[in-house]
């Protein structure tokens, strides 16, 4: 399986955690780092430390919310998907697809004028 | 590198970001413990557990960035710039005043041509003389009258930039008391000690080694005013030193 790690995925990692937040529910970063691994066969094992920031911004941008979960045998922070979060998502996903699709039509073309030229 | 050490540092490049960074820093403990707790769980030994969970949670520095750029208040800045800029002037006027304090000393102390007299070859037209007769009637010469005029006016150009300066310092204490309120407000004591540092400690160096220059080649018409100016930022780049010693002293125990 190809590491994307040195590959930038600082534009994704919103659309990936929001993703994966809507998928498990309400999780603790911990929690969301490692689904996303598992969700992902790997293929993307960020530095585990950078899903903070990336939190932090969403919630700024009131995509999620988050509060302080006392259940666990510690104090951990738990994020939740807004409404905002949700549509957000949609439209990110959505914007994923064109792309995603125009890239493979893209890549497509240049592999068969390789093989014919 | 254990966990906890990953925790020092992490916490060592939040130092500024209050309750996010606290919140982050609890954050990555919760992360760090549950990590090891996994690994601990799959067979490894603890401290390999530890050192996988340090490795996966990578570097703390970006961690550190992140967090900065996720809780950028713009306004915050802005306000804080303004705060800063302000007091940055009112330590320049200050400046000043103390410069003027010590020109009118120099010249009390030295004669008024030590601190405004003319270089070498100046002269006057007749006219001008006799303006500066008309204000100074028992000066012995022209070249007198002049410097005692001169001296005048750099005194009281400084003198009247450190009232400018203690009205503006007024008016911030002002400010923040009844408009200005919270910290959003408070200026950034670093920036202001930083080019405090950098401008007064120029001042300092250029113009008091121009005075000390001409006073050793025996040149000390006009020297005055250069080395009230050196002498006056010298003292605020001291102040500006201690504190910023004081300030790493506190910052740097282990």
């Amino acid at each position: 399986m190809p590491s994307f790690l040195g590959m930038d995925l600082r534009g994704h990692l919103d659309l990936l955690l929001l993703a994966t937040l809507a998928r498990t529910g309400p999780s603790h970063g911990y929690a969301l780092i490692t689904a996303l691994r598992d969700n992902s066969s790997g293929t993307f094992d960020l530095p585990e430390g950078t899903v903070y920031p990336a939190l932090h911004r969403l919630e700024r941008d009131g995509s999620v919310v988050s509060r302080w979960s006392e259940d666990a045998p510690r104090r951990r922070r738990v994020y939740e998907l807004t409404q905002s979060g949700r549509a957000a998502l949609t439209d990110r996903e959505r914007e994923w697809t064109v792309f995603a699709r125009a890239v493979t039509q893209v890549s497509k073309l240049s592999l068969r004028a390789g093989v014919f030229a | 590198m254990s966990v906890d050490r990953l925790l020092d540092n992490l916490f060592d490049d939040l130092s500024g970001t209050g309750a996010a960074g606290r919140r982050t820093l609890a954050e990555a403990e919760d992360h760090l413990r549950a990590a090891v707790a996994d690994g601990v769980e799959r067979g490894l030994p603890t401290e390999q557990a530890e050192a996988e969970a340090v490795r996966r949670f990578g570097e703390t520095r970006p961690v550190a960035a992140g967090i900065r750029r996720a809780h950028l208040d713009l306004r915050a800045v802005a306000r804080k710039a303004f705060t800063g800029t302000w007091v940055v002037g009112i330590v320049g006027l200050l400046t000043l005043g103390l410069s003027g304090a010590l020109s009118e000393a120099f010249g009390r102390i030295f004669g008024a041509g030590f601190v405004a007299g003319d270089r070498i070859g100046v002269t006057y037209t007749a006219s001008r003389c006799d303006d500066y007769f008309e204000y100074f009637p028992n000066a012995g010469s022209c070249g007198e009258a002049a410097a005692l005029h001169h001296w005048g006016e750099v005194v009281q150009g400084r003198v009247l930039a450190g009232i400018l300066g203690v009205l503006a310092l007024l008016t911030l204490l002002f400010a923040r008391r009844f408009i200005l309120r919270g910290s959003s407000w408070a200026a950034p004591v670093p920036f202001v000690v930083t080019v405090a540092l950098a401008a007064l400690g120029g001042v300092a160096v250029l113009l008091g080694g121009v005075s000390l220059m001409e006073i050793a080649f025996g040149q000390t018409s006009g020297t005055g005013v250069n080395l009230s100016d050196a002498i006056a930022a010298g003292l605020v780049f001291l102040a500006a030193l201690v504190w910023t010693l004081r300030y790493l002293r506190r910052r740097a125990f282990a």
